[in-house]
Protein backbone atom coordinates (compact mmCIF):
# COMPACT_ATOMS: atom_id res chain seq x y z
CA UNK A 1 0.00 0.00 0.00
CA UNK A 2 1.19 3.70 -0.33
CA UNK A 3 1.09 5.87 1.93
CA UNK A 4 2.40 10.07 2.34
CA UNK A 5 2.50 10.30 5.73
CA UNK A 6 1.67 6.63 7.11
CA UNK A 7 2.35 7.28 10.72
CA UNK A 8 -0.51 9.60 10.94
CA UNK A 9 -2.65 7.44 8.15
CA UNK A 10 -2.48 4.43 10.34
CA UNK A 11 -2.25 5.85 13.99
CA UNK A 12 -4.27 3.89 16.71
CA UNK A 13 -7.51 5.24 16.78
CA UNK A 14 -6.42 6.25 20.94
CA UNK A 15 -3.26 8.05 19.67
CA UNK A 16 -5.15 9.98 16.94
CA UNK A 17 -8.21 11.02 18.95
CA UNK A 18 -5.51 12.41 21.92
CA UNK A 19 -3.98 14.33 19.31
CA UNK A 20 -7.60 15.08 18.16
CA UNK A 21 -8.45 16.60 21.61
CA UNK A 22 -5.31 18.68 21.83
CA UNK A 23 -5.47 20.32 18.62
CA UNK A 24 -9.65 21.09 19.27
CA UNK A 25 -8.66 22.68 23.01
CA UNK A 26 -5.96 24.78 21.60
CA UNK A 27 -8.53 25.91 18.28
CA UNK A 28 -11.47 26.34 20.28
CA UNK A 29 -9.23 28.50 21.85
CA UNK A 30 -7.91 30.35 18.90
CA UNK A 31 -11.38 31.37 17.60
CA UNK A 32 -12.69 32.65 20.52
CA UNK A 33 -10.63 35.27 20.96
CA UNK A 34 -9.94 35.60 17.60
CA UNK A 35 -13.60 35.44 15.66
CA UNK A 36 -16.09 37.72 17.14
CA UNK A 37 -19.11 36.22 15.63
CA UNK A 38 -18.25 32.71 16.92
CA UNK A 39 -17.24 34.20 20.29
CA UNK A 40 -20.75 35.44 20.96
CA UNK A 41 -22.17 32.36 19.35
CA UNK A 42 -20.28 30.35 22.38
CA UNK A 43 -21.16 33.57 24.96
CA UNK A 44 -25.07 32.87 23.98
CA UNK A 45 -25.06 29.25 25.09
CA UNK A 46 -22.75 29.68 27.60
CA UNK A 47 -19.47 27.64 26.64
CA UNK A 48 -16.16 28.68 27.18
CA UNK A 49 -12.96 27.57 26.06
CA UNK A 50 -11.57 26.10 28.95
CA UNK A 51 -14.92 23.84 28.83
CA UNK A 52 -13.51 21.98 25.75
CA UNK A 53 -11.35 19.20 26.70
CA UNK A 54 -12.16 15.61 25.19
CA UNK A 55 -13.37 15.07 21.69
CA UNK A 56 -16.47 14.43 23.78
CA UNK A 57 -17.30 17.81 24.12
CA UNK A 58 -17.40 19.25 20.99
CA UNK A 59 -21.04 18.46 21.24
CA UNK A 60 -21.21 21.57 23.19
CA UNK A 61 -20.51 23.68 20.98
CA UNK A 62 -22.38 25.99 18.66
CA UNK A 63 -23.09 25.12 14.64
CA UNK A 64 -21.38 27.13 11.74
CA UNK A 65 -23.41 27.56 8.61
CA UNK A 66 -22.83 29.10 4.90
CA UNK A 67 -24.98 31.48 6.65
CA UNK A 68 -22.70 32.85 8.86
CA UNK A 69 -19.99 32.86 6.24
CA UNK A 70 -22.60 35.24 4.28
CA UNK A 71 -23.48 37.79 7.06
CA UNK A 72 -20.17 37.98 7.88
CA UNK A 73 -19.12 37.99 3.97
CA UNK A 74 -15.95 38.49 2.93
CA UNK A 75 -13.42 38.68 5.66
CA UNK A 76 -15.86 38.65 9.61
CA UNK A 77 -14.97 35.01 10.17
CA UNK A 78 -11.12 35.03 9.21
CA UNK A 79 -9.22 34.41 12.24
CA UNK A 80 -6.04 35.72 11.59
CA UNK A 81 -5.18 39.42 10.99
CA UNK A 82 -5.71 39.61 7.17
CA UNK A 83 -1.24 40.10 7.21
CA UNK A 84 -1.21 36.82 7.54
CA UNK A 85 -3.34 35.35 4.97
CA UNK A 86 -1.99 34.69 1.72
CA UNK A 87 -4.47 33.31 -0.64
CA UNK A 88 -8.43 33.80 -0.70
CA UNK A 89 -11.05 31.77 -2.44
CA UNK A 90 -14.24 31.55 -2.95
CA UNK A 91 -16.89 29.20 -3.36
CA UNK A 92 -18.96 28.53 -6.62
CA UNK A 93 -21.93 30.68 -5.55
CA UNK A 94 -24.54 27.69 -6.92
CA UNK A 95 -26.57 27.62 -3.51
CA UNK A 96 -27.04 31.65 -3.28
CA UNK A 97 -24.24 34.53 -2.49
CA UNK A 98 -20.18 33.38 -2.72
CA UNK A 99 -19.04 32.82 0.31
CA UNK A 100 -15.01 33.72 0.73
CA UNK A 101 -12.47 31.64 2.13
CA UNK A 102 -8.78 32.60 3.62
CA UNK A 103 -5.59 30.85 4.28
CA UNK A 104 -2.23 31.44 5.85
CA UNK A 105 0.96 29.95 4.72
CA UNK A 106 0.41 27.10 7.42
CA UNK A 107 -2.77 26.49 5.94
CA UNK A 108 -1.51 26.47 1.91
CA UNK A 109 0.63 23.80 3.50
CA UNK A 110 -1.20 21.47 5.31
CA UNK A 111 -4.01 21.35 2.72
CA UNK A 112 -1.17 20.40 0.16
CA UNK A 113 -0.42 17.78 2.37
CA UNK A 114 -3.54 16.88 2.42
CA UNK A 115 -4.20 16.88 -1.41
CA UNK A 116 -0.50 14.68 -2.08
CA UNK A 117 -2.22 12.32 0.80
CA UNK A 118 -5.35 12.15 -1.72
CA UNK A 119 -2.78 11.60 -4.59
CA UNK A 120 -0.60 9.08 -2.90
CA UNK A 121 -3.55 6.88 -1.28
CA UNK A 122 -4.67 6.01 -4.97
CA UNK A 123 -1.29 4.66 -5.67
CA UNK A 124 0.32 7.81 -6.90
CA UNK A 125 3.95 8.78 -6.46
CA UNK A 126 6.67 11.34 -7.91
CA UNK A 127 6.73 8.58 -10.49
CA UNK A 128 3.31 10.23 -12.10
CA UNK A 129 2.32 12.22 -13.85
CA UNK A 130 -0.71 14.32 -12.44
CA UNK A 131 -3.25 16.24 -14.88
CA UNK A 132 -4.66 18.81 -13.32
CA UNK A 133 -8.27 19.44 -15.35
CA UNK A 134 -10.50 21.00 -12.38
CA UNK A 135 -10.49 24.58 -13.03
CA UNK A 136 -8.10 27.05 -11.89
CA UNK A 137 -9.27 30.37 -9.82
CA UNK A 138 -11.36 31.33 -7.53
CA UNK A 139 -12.46 27.56 -6.90
CA UNK A 140 -9.96 25.38 -4.91
CA UNK A 141 -9.98 22.15 -7.23
CA UNK A 142 -7.95 23.69 -9.80
CA UNK A 143 -4.64 25.13 -7.48
CA UNK A 144 -5.75 22.87 -4.71
CA UNK A 145 -5.06 19.46 -6.39
CA UNK A 146 -2.12 20.89 -7.81
CA UNK A 147 0.04 22.02 -4.87
CA UNK A 148 -1.18 18.54 -3.54
CA UNK A 149 0.57 16.76 -6.98
CA UNK A 150 3.88 19.02 -6.23
CA UNK A 151 4.13 18.27 -2.03
CA UNK A 152 4.49 14.36 -3.85
CA UNK A 153 6.90 15.25 -6.32
CA UNK A 154 4.47 14.51 -9.20
CA UNK A 155 4.96 15.92 -12.78
CA UNK A 156 2.25 18.06 -12.52
CA UNK A 157 0.14 19.29 -15.32
CA UNK A 158 -2.28 22.36 -14.94
CA UNK A 159 -4.24 21.68 -17.68
CA UNK A 160 -7.33 23.27 -16.30
CA UNK A 161 -11.03 22.18 -17.35
CA UNK A 162 -12.14 23.21 -21.03
CA UNK A 163 -10.47 22.64 -24.47
CA UNK A 164 -11.68 19.06 -24.15
CA UNK A 165 -9.72 17.95 -27.33
CA UNK A 166 -6.70 19.25 -26.00
CA UNK A 167 -7.05 17.50 -22.78
CA UNK A 168 -7.06 14.63 -24.49
CA UNK A 169 -4.07 15.05 -26.30
CA UNK A 170 -2.36 16.10 -23.16
CA UNK A 171 -3.16 12.61 -21.93
CA UNK A 172 -1.37 11.29 -24.61
CA UNK A 173 1.70 13.62 -25.13
CA UNK A 174 2.33 14.46 -21.61
CA UNK A 175 2.25 11.06 -20.45
CA UNK A 176 -0.77 11.44 -18.46
CA UNK A 177 -0.83 8.67 -15.59
CA UNK A 178 -3.26 10.37 -13.03
CA UNK A 179 -5.85 12.56 -14.09
CA UNK A 180 -8.02 15.20 -11.35
CA UNK A 181 -11.89 16.33 -12.91
CA UNK A 182 -15.20 16.36 -12.15
CA UNK A 183 -16.28 12.65 -12.98
CA UNK A 184 -19.10 15.10 -15.31
CA UNK A 185 -16.17 16.01 -17.20
CA UNK A 186 -14.99 12.58 -17.08
CA UNK A 187 -17.93 11.25 -19.22
CA UNK A 188 -18.00 14.53 -21.67
CA UNK A 189 -14.24 13.51 -22.45
CA UNK A 190 -15.49 10.03 -22.94
CA UNK A 191 -18.24 11.13 -25.06
CA UNK A 192 -15.44 13.10 -27.15
CA UNK A 193 -13.32 9.96 -27.64
CA UNK A 194 -16.02 7.90 -28.99
CA UNK A 195 -16.93 10.80 -31.63
CA UNK A 196 -13.04 11.50 -32.36
CA UNK A 197 -12.01 8.06 -33.10
CA UNK A 198 -9.50 8.23 -29.91
CA UNK A 199 -9.15 5.00 -27.97
CA UNK A 200 -7.92 4.75 -24.34
CA UNK A 201 -5.14 2.10 -25.43
CA UNK A 202 -3.50 5.15 -26.91
CA UNK A 203 -3.37 6.85 -22.83
CA UNK A 204 -1.09 5.97 -19.98
CA UNK A 205 -3.67 6.93 -17.51
CA UNK A 206 -4.08 4.61 -14.38
CA UNK A 207 -6.49 6.47 -11.93
CA UNK A 208 -8.00 9.02 -11.52
CA UNK A 209 -9.52 11.20 -8.75
CA UNK A 210 -13.11 12.80 -9.17
CA UNK A 211 -14.89 15.17 -7.19
CA UNK A 212 -17.16 18.74 -7.07
CA UNK A 213 -20.00 16.52 -7.53
CA UNK A 214 -21.93 14.06 -6.59
CA UNK A 215 -21.42 10.93 -8.88
CA UNK A 216 -22.94 7.30 -8.48
CA UNK A 217 -21.33 3.98 -9.29
CA UNK A 218 -22.85 3.63 -12.57
CA UNK A 219 -21.04 6.42 -13.58
CA UNK A 220 -17.79 5.36 -11.50
CA UNK A 221 -18.32 2.04 -13.94
CA UNK A 222 -18.44 3.96 -16.85
CA UNK A 223 -15.35 6.18 -16.72
CA UNK A 224 -13.41 3.63 -15.46
CA UNK A 225 -14.45 1.48 -18.50
CA UNK A 226 -14.47 4.62 -20.80
CA UNK A 227 -10.74 5.63 -19.58
CA UNK A 228 -9.19 2.00 -18.50
CA UNK A 229 -8.91 3.62 -15.18
CA UNK A 230 -9.68 3.17 -11.80
CA UNK A 231 -11.62 5.78 -10.47
CA UNK A 232 -11.29 6.89 -7.21
CA UNK A 233 -13.87 9.70 -5.22
CA UNK A 234 -12.42 12.40 -3.55
CA UNK A 235 -14.48 15.34 -0.98
CA UNK A 236 -13.45 18.42 0.05
CA UNK A 237 -15.66 21.75 0.41
CA UNK A 238 -14.16 25.76 0.15
CA UNK A 239 -15.48 26.16 3.64
CA UNK A 240 -13.52 23.55 5.38
CA UNK A 241 -10.21 23.27 2.55
CA UNK A 242 -10.99 22.30 -0.72
CA UNK A 243 -10.70 18.59 -2.43
CA UNK A 244 -8.71 16.32 -0.17
CA UNK A 245 -10.80 17.11 2.81
CA UNK A 246 -11.18 13.00 2.40
CA UNK A 247 -10.71 10.39 -0.65
CA UNK A 248 -10.32 6.89 -1.40
CA UNK A 249 -7.94 4.32 -0.72
CA UNK A 250 -7.14 1.62 -3.42
CA UNK A 251 -9.84 -0.07 -1.97
CA UNK A 252 -12.25 2.27 -3.46
CA UNK A 253 -14.68 1.91 -0.33
CA UNK A 254 -15.14 4.86 1.09
CA UNK A 255 -13.05 8.35 1.89
CA UNK A 256 -10.72 8.21 4.63
CA UNK A 257 -11.05 11.77 6.02
CA UNK A 258 -7.99 13.23 7.24
CA UNK A 259 -8.80 13.37 10.79
CA UNK A 260 -5.79 15.03 12.19
CA UNK A 261 -6.82 18.28 10.70
CA UNK A 262 -10.48 17.99 10.31
CA UNK A 263 -13.09 15.90 12.40
CA UNK A 264 -16.29 15.03 11.12
CA UNK A 265 -19.60 14.30 13.21
CA UNK A 266 -23.28 13.11 11.90
CA UNK A 267 -25.92 14.71 13.09
CA UNK A 268 -29.39 14.90 12.75
CA UNK A 269 -30.28 17.66 10.37
CA UNK A 270 -33.74 18.65 12.03
CA UNK A 271 -33.18 17.99 15.50
CA UNK A 272 -28.77 18.60 15.28
CA UNK A 273 -28.16 15.69 17.91
CA UNK A 274 -24.99 13.44 17.04
CA UNK A 275 -25.77 10.59 15.60
CA UNK A 276 -24.50 6.74 16.15
CA UNK A 277 -21.46 5.65 14.06
CA UNK A 278 -22.76 4.28 10.96
CA UNK A 279 -25.88 6.08 10.86
CA UNK A 280 -26.78 8.58 7.44
CA UNK A 281 -27.16 11.92 8.33
CA UNK A 282 -25.49 15.23 7.34
CA UNK A 283 -21.93 15.63 7.81
CA UNK A 284 -20.32 18.42 10.07
CA UNK A 285 -16.65 19.19 10.37
CA UNK A 286 -14.53 21.09 12.37
CA UNK A 287 -11.39 22.50 11.38
CA UNK A 288 -8.36 21.75 14.17
CA UNK A 289 -5.62 23.00 12.66
CA UNK A 290 -6.56 25.56 10.27
CA UNK A 291 -5.30 29.52 10.88
CA UNK A 292 -7.45 31.44 8.76
CA UNK A 293 -10.82 30.15 8.62
CA UNK A 294 -10.63 27.42 11.21
CA UNK A 295 -14.24 26.74 10.75
CA UNK A 296 -16.66 25.06 14.02
CA UNK A 297 -18.81 22.09 13.43
CA UNK A 298 -19.60 23.52 9.71
CA UNK A 299 -22.63 22.12 8.91
CA UNK A 300 -21.94 20.95 5.10
CA UNK A 301 -25.24 20.04 4.02
CA UNK A 302 -23.97 16.70 2.41
CA UNK A 303 -25.56 13.75 3.62
CA UNK A 304 -23.21 10.62 4.31
CA UNK A 305 -22.56 7.85 6.83
CA UNK A 306 -19.28 7.40 8.74
CA UNK A 307 -17.47 4.42 8.93
CA UNK A 308 -14.68 3.97 11.92
CA UNK A 309 -14.01 0.15 10.52
CA UNK A 310 -10.30 -0.40 10.17
CA UNK A 311 -9.39 -0.59 6.11
CA UNK A 312 -8.24 -2.92 3.99
CA UNK A 313 -5.35 -0.53 3.12
CA UNK A 314 -4.12 -0.05 6.86
CA UNK A 315 -5.41 3.13 7.62
CA UNK A 316 -7.39 4.01 10.87
CA UNK A 317 -9.00 6.87 9.60
CA UNK A 318 -12.67 7.25 9.31
CA UNK A 319 -14.10 6.33 6.18
CA UNK A 320 -16.94 8.59 4.51
CA UNK A 321 -19.30 6.98 2.73
CA UNK A 322 -20.52 8.96 -0.53
CA UNK A 323 -22.67 11.84 0.01
CA UNK A 324 -25.78 10.76 -0.93
CA UNK A 325 -27.01 13.78 -1.92
CA UNK A 326 -26.90 17.43 -0.38
CA UNK A 327 -29.83 18.58 2.01
CA UNK A 328 -29.62 21.51 -0.56
CA UNK A 329 -30.21 19.64 -3.48
CA UNK A 330 -33.11 17.89 -1.72
CA UNK A 331 -36.34 18.67 -3.88
CA UNK A 332 -39.60 18.05 -2.08
CA UNK A 333 -41.98 17.01 -5.10
CA UNK A 334 -45.39 16.19 -4.46
CA UNK A 335 -43.86 16.08 -0.42
CA UNK A 336 -41.90 13.43 -1.12
CA UNK A 337 -38.05 13.88 -0.34
CA UNK A 338 -35.95 13.43 -3.68
CA UNK A 339 -32.21 13.60 -4.35
CA UNK A 340 -31.28 14.41 -7.64
CA UNK A 341 -28.27 11.49 -7.07
CA UNK A 342 -31.00 8.68 -6.48
CA UNK A 343 -33.00 9.62 -9.77
CA UNK A 344 -29.48 9.16 -12.02
CA UNK A 345 -28.71 5.99 -10.04
CA UNK A 346 -32.06 4.48 -11.13
CA UNK A 347 -31.40 5.66 -14.63
CA UNK A 348 -27.42 4.53 -14.98
CA UNK A 349 -29.02 1.08 -13.68
CA UNK A 350 -31.09 0.94 -16.37
CA UNK A 351 -29.19 2.28 -18.96
CA UNK A 352 -25.41 3.12 -18.27
CA UNK A 353 -24.87 4.96 -21.94
CA UNK A 354 -28.13 7.47 -20.72
CA UNK A 355 -25.34 10.25 -19.03
CA UNK A 356 -26.46 13.72 -20.55
CA UNK A 357 -29.62 14.79 -18.85
CA UNK A 358 -31.44 17.28 -17.25
CA UNK A 359 -34.11 16.95 -14.07
CA UNK A 360 -36.78 19.92 -14.59
CA UNK A 361 -39.44 20.08 -12.04
CA UNK A 362 -41.79 22.45 -12.32
CA UNK A 363 -45.37 23.73 -10.94
CA UNK A 364 -48.56 23.17 -12.90
CA UNK A 365 -51.98 24.21 -11.95
CA UNK A 366 -50.75 23.66 -8.46
CA UNK A 367 -49.72 20.65 -9.07
CA UNK A 368 -45.15 19.59 -8.65
CA UNK A 369 -44.08 18.25 -12.23
CA UNK A 370 -40.87 16.43 -12.61
CA UNK A 371 -39.63 15.80 -15.88
CA UNK A 372 -36.57 14.06 -17.07
CA UNK A 373 -34.97 15.47 -20.02
CA UNK A 374 -32.40 12.50 -21.59
CA UNK A 375 -30.59 12.51 -24.98
CA UNK A 376 -31.59 9.96 -26.53
CA UNK A 377 -28.91 7.23 -26.49
CA UNK A 378 -27.66 6.40 -29.66
CA UNK A 379 -28.48 2.65 -29.47
CA UNK A 380 -31.78 3.64 -29.56
CA UNK A 381 -33.71 2.76 -33.59
CA UNK A 382 -35.37 6.11 -33.74
CA UNK A 383 -36.83 4.14 -36.81
CA UNK A 384 -38.67 1.86 -34.26
CA UNK A 385 -41.52 3.88 -33.01
CA UNK A 386 -42.13 1.23 -30.86
CA UNK A 387 -38.73 0.58 -29.08
CA UNK A 388 -38.52 4.69 -28.34
CA UNK A 389 -41.66 4.29 -26.17
CA UNK A 390 -40.83 0.97 -24.65
CA UNK A 391 -37.63 3.08 -23.60
CA UNK A 392 -39.63 5.64 -22.09
CA UNK A 393 -42.10 3.85 -20.18
CA UNK A 394 -39.19 1.54 -19.07
CA UNK A 395 -37.27 4.37 -17.82
CA UNK A 396 -40.18 6.04 -15.98
CA UNK A 397 -41.47 2.76 -14.43
CA UNK A 398 -37.57 2.02 -13.24
CA UNK A 399 -37.47 5.49 -11.95
CA UNK A 400 -40.80 5.93 -10.51
CA UNK A 401 -40.17 2.78 -8.34
CA UNK A 402 -37.01 4.49 -7.45
CA UNK A 403 -37.91 7.70 -6.23
CA UNK A 404 -41.60 7.10 -4.60
CA UNK A 405 -42.74 10.01 -7.10
CA UNK A 406 -44.09 10.14 -10.38
CA UNK A 407 -41.46 11.36 -13.62
CA UNK A 408 -41.92 11.91 -16.96
CA UNK A 409 -39.37 11.12 -19.20
CA UNK A 410 -38.77 13.29 -22.21
CA UNK A 411 -36.35 11.78 -25.23
CA UNK A 412 -34.43 14.89 -26.34
CA UNK A 413 -32.17 15.64 -29.33
CA UNK A 414 -28.38 14.55 -29.02
CA UNK A 415 -26.17 17.44 -27.75
CA UNK A 416 -29.36 19.67 -27.07
CA UNK A 417 -28.60 19.74 -23.58
CA UNK A 418 -25.64 21.86 -22.19
CA UNK A 419 -22.17 20.14 -21.61
CA UNK A 420 -20.40 20.64 -18.66
CA UNK A 421 -16.38 21.24 -18.23
CA UNK A 422 -16.64 21.95 -13.97
CA UNK A 423 -19.76 21.06 -12.09
CA UNK A 424 -22.45 19.84 -13.82
CA UNK A 425 -26.15 21.08 -13.56
CA UNK A 426 -28.30 18.59 -13.42
CA UNK A 427 -31.46 20.13 -11.85
CA UNK A 428 -33.71 22.94 -13.28
CA UNK A 429 -36.33 23.60 -10.50
CA UNK A 430 -38.55 26.00 -12.37
CA UNK A 431 -40.70 26.59 -9.33
CA UNK A 432 -38.54 29.02 -7.37
CA UNK A 433 -39.32 31.93 -10.25
CA UNK B 1 -36.10 0.54 -53.56
CA UNK B 2 -35.50 3.92 -52.25
CA UNK B 3 -33.60 4.93 -49.62
CA UNK B 4 -36.05 6.50 -46.54
CA UNK B 5 -34.14 9.33 -44.22
CA UNK B 6 -35.76 8.78 -40.89
CA UNK B 7 -34.84 11.54 -38.30
CA UNK B 8 -35.33 12.01 -34.68
CA UNK B 9 -36.75 15.15 -33.41
CA UNK B 10 -37.86 17.02 -30.27
CA UNK B 11 -42.01 17.54 -30.62
CA UNK B 12 -41.47 21.57 -30.18
CA UNK B 13 -41.52 24.67 -32.13
CA UNK B 14 -38.74 25.06 -34.47
CA UNK B 15 -37.63 22.13 -34.28
CA UNK B 16 -38.88 20.70 -37.79
CA UNK B 17 -37.86 24.38 -39.49
CA UNK B 18 -34.24 23.98 -38.46
CA UNK B 19 -33.66 20.79 -39.88
CA UNK B 20 -35.72 21.68 -43.17
CA UNK B 21 -33.11 24.48 -42.99
CA UNK B 22 -30.34 22.10 -43.08
CA UNK B 23 -31.90 20.37 -46.11
CA UNK B 24 -32.70 23.85 -47.92
CA UNK B 25 -29.30 24.82 -47.58
CA UNK B 26 -27.68 21.58 -48.76
CA UNK B 27 -30.21 22.39 -52.16
CA UNK B 28 -31.64 18.87 -51.27
CA UNK B 29 -35.45 18.68 -52.50
CA UNK B 30 -37.87 16.64 -50.84
CA UNK B 31 -39.97 14.30 -52.63
CA UNK B 32 -41.95 13.03 -49.49
CA UNK B 33 -42.59 13.62 -45.74
CA UNK B 34 -44.20 12.24 -43.30
CA UNK B 35 -44.14 12.34 -39.14
CA UNK B 36 -44.98 9.94 -36.63
CA UNK B 37 -44.80 11.50 -33.43
CA UNK B 38 -45.51 11.00 -29.28
CA UNK B 39 -45.62 13.74 -26.80
CA UNK B 40 -42.49 14.80 -26.64
CA UNK B 41 -40.64 13.06 -30.03
CA UNK B 42 -41.52 12.55 -33.23
CA UNK B 43 -39.65 10.62 -36.42
CA UNK B 44 -39.64 12.17 -39.50
CA UNK B 45 -39.45 9.96 -42.58
CA UNK B 46 -38.17 11.89 -45.60
CA UNK B 47 -37.65 10.89 -49.44
CA UNK B 48 -35.06 13.26 -51.16
CA UNK B 49 -33.02 13.64 -54.46
CA UNK B 50 -29.72 13.06 -52.85
CA UNK B 51 -30.52 10.62 -49.68
CA UNK B 52 -26.89 10.51 -49.02
CA UNK B 53 -25.90 13.97 -48.98
CA UNK B 54 -29.11 14.60 -46.84
CA UNK B 55 -27.75 12.01 -44.44
CA UNK B 56 -24.47 13.54 -44.42
CA UNK B 57 -25.93 17.37 -43.66
CA UNK B 58 -28.37 16.26 -40.87
CA UNK B 59 -25.83 14.10 -39.19
CA UNK B 60 -23.22 16.88 -39.24
CA UNK B 61 -25.77 18.52 -37.24
CA UNK B 62 -26.18 16.45 -34.79
CA UNK B 63 -29.27 15.06 -36.02
CA UNK B 64 -29.83 11.23 -35.23
CA UNK B 65 -30.40 9.50 -38.61
CA UNK B 66 -31.73 6.33 -39.90
CA UNK B 67 -31.76 5.12 -43.17
CA UNK B 68 -34.21 2.04 -44.17
CA UNK B 69 -34.89 1.02 -47.78
CA UNK B 70 -38.52 1.38 -48.80
CA UNK B 71 -39.84 0.66 -51.77
CA UNK B 72 -41.88 2.77 -54.56
CA UNK B 73 -44.99 1.61 -56.01
CA UNK B 74 -46.74 3.29 -58.88
CA UNK B 75 -49.96 2.59 -59.45
CA UNK B 76 -52.84 3.99 -62.01
CA UNK B 77 -54.56 7.01 -61.02
CA UNK B 78 -58.10 4.85 -60.73
CA UNK B 79 -60.27 3.53 -57.74
CA UNK B 80 -58.98 0.26 -56.54
CA UNK B 81 -55.58 0.42 -57.93
CA UNK B 82 -53.81 0.85 -54.42
CA UNK B 83 -55.98 -2.31 -53.17
CA UNK B 84 -55.20 -4.23 -56.05
CA UNK B 85 -51.40 -3.71 -55.64
CA UNK B 86 -51.68 -4.17 -51.78
CA UNK B 87 -53.64 -7.55 -52.36
CA UNK B 88 -50.68 -8.98 -53.61
CA UNK B 89 -48.72 -8.29 -50.10
CA UNK B 90 -51.28 -9.69 -48.29
CA UNK B 91 -51.90 -12.98 -49.91
CA UNK B 92 -47.38 -13.10 -49.63
CA UNK B 93 -48.58 -12.50 -45.64
CA UNK B 94 -46.55 -9.44 -45.90
CA UNK B 95 -47.32 -7.03 -42.87
CA UNK B 96 -47.07 -3.26 -44.01
CA UNK B 97 -45.55 -1.45 -41.13
CA UNK B 98 -46.26 1.92 -42.90
CA UNK B 99 -47.12 3.91 -46.23
CA UNK B 100 -47.58 7.34 -47.70
CA UNK B 101 -48.05 8.85 -51.29
CA UNK B 102 -44.94 10.69 -53.32
CA UNK B 103 -45.64 14.26 -53.70
CA UNK B 104 -47.26 14.72 -57.05
CA UNK B 105 -48.73 12.50 -59.53
CA UNK B 106 -46.45 11.96 -62.60
CA UNK B 107 -48.08 10.68 -65.83
CA UNK B 108 -51.08 10.32 -64.53
CA UNK B 109 -49.97 7.63 -61.99
CA UNK B 110 -50.52 7.78 -58.18
CA UNK B 111 -46.96 6.63 -56.07
CA UNK B 112 -46.66 5.15 -52.98
CA UNK B 113 -43.93 4.19 -50.80
CA UNK B 114 -44.81 1.09 -48.50
CA UNK B 115 -42.23 0.01 -45.59
CA UNK B 116 -42.42 -3.74 -44.52
CA UNK B 117 -40.10 -5.65 -42.52
CA UNK B 118 -38.88 -8.17 -45.51
CA UNK B 119 -37.80 -5.84 -48.11
CA UNK B 120 -35.93 -7.04 -50.29
CA UNK B 121 -38.18 -10.00 -50.85
CA UNK B 122 -41.46 -8.24 -51.11
CA UNK B 123 -39.89 -5.95 -53.94
CA UNK B 124 -39.43 -9.08 -55.42
CA UNK B 125 -42.58 -10.60 -55.43
CA UNK B 126 -44.28 -7.32 -56.31
CA UNK B 127 -41.86 -7.44 -59.35
CA UNK B 128 -43.24 -10.99 -60.43
CA UNK B 129 -46.50 -10.51 -59.60
CA UNK B 130 -46.54 -7.39 -62.23
CA UNK B 131 -46.99 -4.25 -59.89
CA UNK B 132 -44.33 -1.46 -61.51
CA UNK B 133 -42.02 0.09 -58.81
CA UNK B 134 -40.16 3.10 -58.60
CA UNK B 135 -36.29 3.65 -57.81
CA UNK B 136 -34.28 6.41 -56.42
CA UNK B 137 -33.11 7.12 -59.82
CA UNK B 138 -36.89 8.25 -60.92
CA UNK B 139 -36.38 10.50 -58.08
CA UNK B 140 -32.86 12.57 -58.21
Amino acid sequence: MNYYKKEIETAPRAELEELQASRLAKQIRHVYDNVAPYRAKMDEVGVKPEDIKTIADLAKLPFTTKQDLRDNYPYGMFAVPLSKVIRIHASSGTTGKQTVVGYTQADIDLWAECAARSIASVGGSNDDFVQVSYGYGLFTGGLGMHYGAEKLGAVTIPASSGNSLRQLEMFKDFKTTIVCMTPSYAISLIELMKESGISKEEFKLKAGIFGAEPWTEEMRAEIEKGLGIKAYDIYGLSEILGPSVSCECEKQCGMHVCEDHFIPEIIDPDTLEPLPAGTQGELVFTCITKEALPLIRYRTRDIATLIYDKCDCGRTLVRMKKPQGRTDDMLIIKGVNVFPSQIESALLGFDSTATNYLIVVDRVNNFDTLELHLEIPSHIDIEERGEIKNYKNKAQEIITSAIGVGIKVNLVEPKSLARSMGKAVRVEDRRKK
Amino acid sequence: MIKQISVFLENKVGRLEAMLNILADAEINIRAMTISEDDDNGTVRLIVNNPEKAEEVLTANNFVVRTPLVIGVTVRDEPGAVRDALKIMSENKINIRYLYPLVGCPHGNANILVRVKDTERSAEILKKAGVKLFTQADLS
